[in-house]
């Protein structure tokens, strides 16, 4: 081989070299991208709760999972599911909110409210309270009657309620639109990484001149109140308005990449973590084994498909009355034990199945309750329309 | 769960949790476990603060 023929190849070599580095550079930086989503159930395909009616208060859950409603004043609304969604954006659902009783006419400390709440240790990426603290943009389609300013905010659970507010605008009625809004980094006030809430996105339907009479304040600072929504439409002002919202997107950076989608799957086994319907997506019923402690003692174990938050609230919404003495029909608030090689029966046993509880949650079980089935049952079966869930909520 | 409507709250037997019915016409059955996390817990704790609720001691 000639020198110069092992030069040339030489050269090429490098220039291979070179252009796999390349490749594994950006291959390696897209994969330490991992997810950029902050939001959960963004797309608002997951619901496992039913349809909110009478919203008129703080706190309440709404049913798609992850979302909370707040409100005061005279406004109430029902909050849905619904399959109205932006054209070719790649969603299938949003949340609806429909008001009910209107509020024209408002009143100091009046307001609306969505909202969603973050755990500290998922926000450590904000690199808030640090000289490099980093942006966070907020994505969303949003389709409402009432045309004009909308305020967003940021609000810091943690360090002394400091917050940052952002306007948007809602250009054309009852259309979607997609809308972009960068909250800068905050320098001021870590978060910690635990698993409690430390911040919150707000987005604001209506606000009261106690939260308009300012001037909005559009970095973070300490809470104002009448700063804080100063521009802010009355979306709620008439019983034919109607919010339509859903791809919601909240990622570090100052600029919007394309909506994260994810499966099905991996979106409801992130909503389990705070929210457990183990009715949901049963078609008639949920079947669950016990274990026949004694004569008059059954104990119901029920592992979780994810770890929780924290210790889990549990509500049931069992009661002798309710007891069918056959399997529950779709959707039915009934349930009814079952047992190997006899079938169905009905609630000869004693004591009361509404003292069913939730002791020893931690482990994942709801624990113990003082009842017989009057004979070695094996199975209880559980309507859809029963209420049988576990809450670590934010 | 709905505050506002909770019947009756008491301890288990255990201090573990807290029972609740919340509701009269179609009743919940409530456990709040004794865990300063968990948000009903820290709720029901400010309802016994603002004098908005009693809490049973558990049967011994």
């Amino acid at each position: 081989m000639t020198k110069a023929r092992e030069n040339s190849d030489y050269t090429g070599l490098q220039g291979d070299l070179a252009g796999l580095q390349t490749n594994i550079t950006a291959g390696d930086t897209a994969a330490r991208a991992g997810r950029r989503n902050l939001i959960l159930n963004g797309e608002m395909k997951v619901a496992q709760r039913p349809a909110a009616s009478g919203l008129n208060s703080y706190g309440a859950r709404l049913p798609v999972d992850g979302w909370l409603w707040g409100s005061g004043g005279a406004v109430e609304a029902t909050a849905t599911q619904s399959s109205d969604v932006p054209t070719g954006a790649g969603f299938s659902k949003s949340l609806k909110l429909d008001v009910t009783t209107a509020d024209s006419s408002l009143v100091s400390g009046d307001y609306v409210q969505l909202i969603q709440r973050f755990e500290g240790q998922n926000l450590q990426l904000m690199k808030k309270g640090t000289s490099s603290a980093e942006s966070l943009t907020l994505s969303f389609w949003i389709k409402t009657s009432v045309t004009g300013t909308y305020i967003a905010r940021l609000w810091d659970n943690e360090n002394s309620s400091r917050c940052i507010q952002k306007p948007y605008t809602v250009s054309v009625a009852n259309t979607w639109e997609k809308k972009t809004v960068v909250f800068e980094g905050d320098t001021t006030g870590a978060f910690s990484s635990d698993n409690l809430q430390r911040m919150n996105l707000t987005l604001w339907f209506m606000a009261g001149p106690n939260y308009t009479s300012g001037t909005l304040t559009t970095t973070w600072s300490p809470w104002v109140a009448a700063n804080g929504a100063v521009g802010q439409v009355n979306a709620v002002a008439s019983t034919s308005n109607d919010i339509y919202i859903t791809g919601f997107q909240l990622e570090t950076g100052s600029v919007a990449t394309d909506f994260e989608h994810l499966s099905f799957g991996e979106e409801l086994r992130l909503c389990y973590r705070y929210f457990y319907n183990l009715t949901y997506l049963h078609p008639t019923y949920a079947r669950f084994n016990f274990h026949y402690e004694a004569s008059a003692w059954i104990s119901l174990a029920i592992n979780f498909p994810v770890t929780m938050r924290t210790m889990a609230t549990f509500s049931h919404s069992l009661t002798n009355a309710k007891n069918k003495g056959s399997s529950p029909s779709a959707g039915e608030d009934k349930w009814c034990y079952y047992i190997q090689n006899t079938g169905f029966r009905g609630n000869a046993g004693s004591g009361n199945i509404s003292g069913l509880g939730g002791n020893g949650i931690t482990h994942g079980q709801c624990g113990t309750v003082n009842h017989s089935p009057n004979g070695h049952a094996s199975h209880i079966f559980i309507g859809t329309g029963c209420t049988f869930q576990f809450s670590a909520e934010l | 769960m709905d505050y506002s409507n909770i019947v009756s709250a008491k301890y288990t037997f255990d201090n573990e949790s807290i029972f609740c019915v919340v509701g009269t016409d179609n009743p919940l059955s409530v456990s709040v476990p004794v865990s300063t996390d968990n948000t009903d817990y820290q709720t029901l704790m400010q309802m016994v603060k603002d004098g908005d609720l009693t809490i049973t001691e558990a049967d011994v």
